[in-house]
């Protein structure tokens, strides 16, 4: 459970990136405010807002396809997790617009960015994080590394919070080729919350 | 139904307003969000109310 004192800091933290101008345009394409309930225990994070996400008013990540797609898996008995369990961060705020369609936040978005998610993650002070897709694998680690080849594996950050890489569940809306990888790895991060006493095993 | 438009929306776009001062699109839009209920318990009530009290004026914004 949050403490009220983490949510008045996360609200603020919501009320002042509303104004945050920090990229040249991207700011222009709408934002997604990070996610949080006073029930959130596990960080999530994913690249950046879709369309969906960025629409007036609703403004939230993980609500579009992918999310849909996301939490429908996370709901299933074996993992049993539900959104409210979750921060949902994405390494971008502002939706990335290329050619009008969604697009990928550059290296220097993802910088500027860093400003508001490292302030969210130290408040929020997470033991496990999940991390979907290569831009928020990357956004923990400057190896470059490959999120098909990293899927379902356990990695550490230098304060000891583990880091399970996950496959981006967009992708999963073109091919379900690599179901079987997403789930291993949804499961590998089920196990690790139930090793550390973080939520009630199923 | 207790109808409380002071309490606080801690999260989201709307974060630090009152239930009363946000649009009712948005209060409709997160009644109809299935994890709403989950994610937020103590607001399902005051925004519920909140909506049935703008209907009953057809005092929506």
């Amino acid at each position: 459970m949050l403490t009220q004192s983490q949510i008045k800091k996360l609200s603020y933290l919501n009320k002042k990136i509303q104004s945050c101008h920090k990229c040249k345009n991207l700011w222009r394409n709408g934002k997604a405010f990070p996610y949080f309930t006073k029930f959130s225990q596990l960080l999530a994070i994913a690249e950046g807002p879709g369309k969906e996400e960025v629409q007036e008013d609703y403004q939230t990540p993980l609500i579009g396809k992918a999310g849909r797609l996301l939490f429908r898996e996370l709901g299933r008995k074996e993992i049993n997790l539900k959104r409210k369990d979750f921060m949902i961060l994405n390494t971008v705020q502002c939706r990335p617009v290329i050619d009008g369609k969604n697009g990928k936040p550059s290296l220097e978005e993802i910088e500027n960015c860093k400003f508001w998610t490292s302030k969210y993650i130290e408040i929020f002070s997470p033991e496990i994080i999940i991390a979907f897709g290569n831009y928020a694998l990357n956004y923990f680690f400057e190896d470059n590394l490959g999120i098909t080849k990293e899927s379902g594996f356990v990695r550490h950050l230098d304060n000891g919070t583990k880091v399970i890489p996950c496959l981006h569940p967009a992708s999963l809306l073109y091919s379900s080729d690599n179901l079987s990888l997403f789930r291993h790895s949804l499961k590998v991060f089920k196990e690790e919350t139930i090793k550390a006493h973080i939520l009630n095993s199923v | 139904m207790s109808h409380d438009p002071e309490k606080i929306i801690y999260f989201g776009k709307h974060s630090g307003k009152t239930v009363g001062e946000v649009r009712s699109q948005y209060l409709r839009w997160l009644v109809n969000q299935e994890w709403f209920e989950d994610s937020y318990p103590d607001l399902v009530e005051p925004v519920e109310a909140e909506l049935d009290w703008r209907d009953k004026l057809n005092q929506h914004f």
